[in-house]
């Protein structure tokens, strides 16, 4: 082979494992967008349950309730809807009633929602971003939790 | 009196930084004026801003609760450390400290024929962000009335790391503004060859050494701090260290051709650029409060828009400057590059690194122009992150470990492929072993991959160093790779085989984890300087029975911001660690405990080590040779 042939094929041969490579990224990053509803966007858009996505809004009082083993049942509310979540597992610290909460699971059959996870909050200040925009949204917005 | 000096010398340093940066414009008498001048006015900007910075901290000694700074993020009961350390813990303190280093290493710019140029760019770059903390963020802004007592740092950033992890992250992160200075100064003076990359390699190497330790500083907080057993989550803030740690990590083994060979100028300038804009986008990212972290406790979307503007006319003025100015820049001979020569690889190296880079880079943005153009919140998870980032880097790292033996200019890609050979027979033995131990499985396959590259890199960069001879960059090359392996070691043991298990435990219930048999044996209470603490008691045992060791994982309620945090207890051995934290007991008596079994995580931070002493060892040899001694 000339130098030049060489370096056709080595160019040609770069471009299609960028090309791979690409495509596996982007087929990587379609399976693995996790989509953020407020309760109120769930009663409307009722996502399909196949996909995780994630639930945010206050806990509502009165509604922790215990369950046998270490699961617990809670609502999550942004004022407009409601919706039920199931949990088993350990609770981040500052866990409460009427505190934000963003729970991450898929839907259930029972339109119950099912959560993995439920992401840490570290500061009684602190109201994740999304939480504070569901309540905006839904009117429920009473004063900065986070002003700084 | 005292907040107002501080507002003083940041004013005075914006003046010289802006007298310093006319050395642009084209008019040949101010420039002759001004060169006299650079120097003696780089030191002084530097002086006017260290003394700002004492000033701050100095209000913060003092608790002046008649400054806003102090009053939202001090208090009384804070231990003196963090009263300090908390200096950069805010936003307008660490952008004070961001300006410092911007500043300081425009001060120690060794002289050159690029000096003036190099320091008027650093000027520019240094009084954009002076004006910056005076019209968006001043420190010293005073609040009225007074109060009696401050509001506390968060708890959460009370740790001895975080009194060194944001001054080295920002090392870093600034440090790259002097190569992004001293390209600029290039493209102006139409000039890049091997003096150029002898002059850069040094701050290349300071900088990319300084952000390896601070990311490795940042990830051990987050494991000991955070209590959930992991080291990196794929935060945004995180990926914002980690986009100019992989561009920069392409950047100096591309500037090694050029330092060796006089080739690859544009590239190293192009990517001195592009270091220096992930920077700034890392900056933009934790301070705009674009994109929702757990870092982001303190943003402001005016600030992130000064910030985007600052980016866009500097990078933007550097890539035009890149336009307009390139063709003058010319490599060493006209050869071609060999695909299989040492330049070769080094440059496709380059492409997967970026292209890694560029996967992360996605993956952080996405949601934030998901929400500006679609009005949809998401996140992306974590594990496309895993499955693009591991592979894509994973090819380098193979490459890493016969690269060495390869020579420069004219392919010898089959010598060297003959002396990877005790490599090959590393990977295979232990594929052998894996499959002998955990039999064929999906677990398996993982493991063949992630160990059998660590033996590959390991037994090939040991091969190398045995027979690299008088190499001059022999250790600096080793530690490197060695390092990288190491690190990868850790990742995939404490991966793989981590096991965790958690519990909701009443008094005398056990928790059974590899081997370890843990019973909680009650809490008691504890009190810090600032804060309460429900200290779990474990009894951790062997198999047989046996004592080993009591873990005190804690539960801290800081009363000033009625905020709380687990303090993790961690038992390390040789094999690995046996990891804890606790969270509030419920009325019933019920405490909630969480086990991990981590093996060999700390791999993870001796490869942290060894990379960064890499580029420490690469910088002493410099030293060495200015000292005039033979090597």
């Amino acid at each position: 082979m000339k130098p030049k042939h060489q370096r056709l094929l080595f160019v040609l041969a770069s471009m299609v494992v960028l090309c791979v490579g690409g495509l596996f990224v982007l087929s990587s990053f379609r399976d693995n967008l996790v989509f953020f509803y407020s309760p109120s966007d769930i009663v409307q858009k009722m996502p399909e349950n196949t996909k995780t996505i994630r639930v945010g809004g206050l806990v509502k009082a009165g509604t922790i309730e215990n369950l046998s083993g270490d699961k617990i049942r809670f609502v999550i509310t942004d004022g407009a809807a409601d919706i039920n979540v199931s949990y088993g597992g350990l609770l981040p610290n500052l866990f409460r009633e009427g505190q934000g909460c963003i729970a991450e699971g898929k839907i259930s059959a029972g339109n119950e929602f099912v959560a993995e996870k439920i992401l840490a909050k570290h500061d009684e200040k602190y109201m994740p971003k999304e939480v504070v925009d569901a309540l905006k949204k839904s009117g429920n917005w009473h004063g900065d939790g986070d002003a700084r | 009196m005292t907040a107002e000096f501080g507002v003083f010398f940041l004013v005075l340093a914006l003046v010289v930084s802006l007298l310093q940066s006319t050395y642009f414009l084209p008019i040949v008498a101010m420039q002759q004026m001004l060169a006299r001048v650079m120097r003696p006015a780089a030191y002084l900007q530097n002086l006017c801003i260290a003394l700002a910075l004492a000033v701050l901290i100095v209000l913060r000694l003092n608790s002046d609760f008649s400054v806003e700074n102090v009053v939202a993020h001090s208090n009384l009961s804070l231990p003196t450390l963090y009263k300090v350390a908390g200096t950069w813990g805010n936003h307008e303190g660490s952008m004070l400290l961001w300006v410092f280093v911007l500043s300081l290493f425009g001060a120690l710019l060794p002289s050159s024929k690029l000096q003036n140029y190099t320091l008027a760019a650093q000027s520019a770059l240094c009084a954009g962000f002076l004006s910056f903390i005076l019209f968006t963020s001043n420190p010293f802004a005073r609040r009225f009335p007074p109060t009696i007592d401050g509001e506390a740092l968060n708890p959460m950033l009370q740790d001895m790391a975080l009194s060194i992890h944001p001054p080295l992250l920002y090392l870093g992160y600034v440090g790259f503004s002097i190569v992004f200075s001293l390209a600029v100064a290039s493209l102006i003076l139409g000039k890049a060859d091997r003096e150029f990359a002898q002059l850069v390699h040094p701050w290349i190497m300071a900088s990319w050494s300084a952000l390896t330790i601070g990311i490795g500083l940042g990830s051990w907080w987050a494991y000991r701090e955070l209590g959930w057993g992991g080291w990196w989550f794929w935060d945004p803030v995180e990926n914002a260290s980690l986009l100019p740690w992989l561009s920069a990590t392409a950047l100096f083994h591309s500037n090694i051709v050029l330092k060796k060979r006089g080739q690859f100028a544009h590239w190293v300038l192009l990517l001195a650029i592009i270091t220096f804009g992930l920077s700034l986008l890392g900056t933009f990212l934790v301070r705009s409060g674009a994109i929702t972290s757990v870092h982001s406790f303190a943003s402001d979307p005016k600030r992130g828009i000064f910030i985007l503007v600052y980016m866009l006319v500097s990078i933007g003025g550097a890539l035009f400057l890149y336009s307009i100015r390139s063709h003058k820049i010319t490599n060493e001979g006209d050869e071609q590059i060999v695909p299989t020569s040492r330049e070769g690889l080094i440059i496709i190296n380059n492409l997967f690194i970026l292209t890694a880079c560029s996967a992360v880079l996605l993956g952080t943005l996405y949601p934030m122009f998901a929400e500006i153009f679609g009005g949809e919140k998401l996140t992306v998870g974590a594990p496309y992150f895993e499955a693009t980032f591991a592979p894509l880097m994973a090819i380098p790292l193979i490459f890493a470990a016969v690269t060495p033996f390869v020579t420069w200019k004219v392919s010898s890609l089959k010598l060297a492929l003959r002396s990877m050979l005790p490599a090959l027979l590393a990977v295979i033995a232990t594929a052998i072993l894996l499959v002998a131990i955990g039999g064929i499985g999906e677990k398996t396959i993982s493991a063949i991959a992630g160990f059998g590259l660590v033996a590959w890199l390991t037994v090939g960069s040991v091969s190398w160093l045995l027979r690299a001879g008088k190499k001059r960059a022999k250790y600096a090359v080793f530690l490197g790779h060695i390092g990288a392996a190491v690190f990868v070691a850790g990742v995939v043991a404490s991966s793989l085989y981590n096991s965790e298990t958690q519990g909701l435990l009443m008094v005398g219930d056990k928790l059974n984890i590899v081997g370890y048999s843990v019973k909680y044996d009650g809490i008691s209470d504890e009190k810090g300087e600032n804060f309460t603490a429900k200290r779990a008691n474990l009894v951790v045992a062997n198999q047989a029975g046996e004592e080993i060791v009591r873990l005190f994982p804690e539960y801290r309620t800081y009363a000033i911001r009625g905020s709380s945090t687990s303090e993790t207890a961690i038992y390390s051995t040789f094999a690995g660690d046996l990891y804890s934290a606790s969270g509030e007991t419920s009325a019933e008596g019920k405490t909630p405990i969480r086990l991990y079994y981590k093996p060999m995580i700390y791999l993870i931070w001796l490869g942290f080590v060894l990379v960064c002493s890499s580029g420490i060892v690469s910088l002493a040899r410099i030293n060495y040779k200015k000292t005039g001694q033979k090597i």
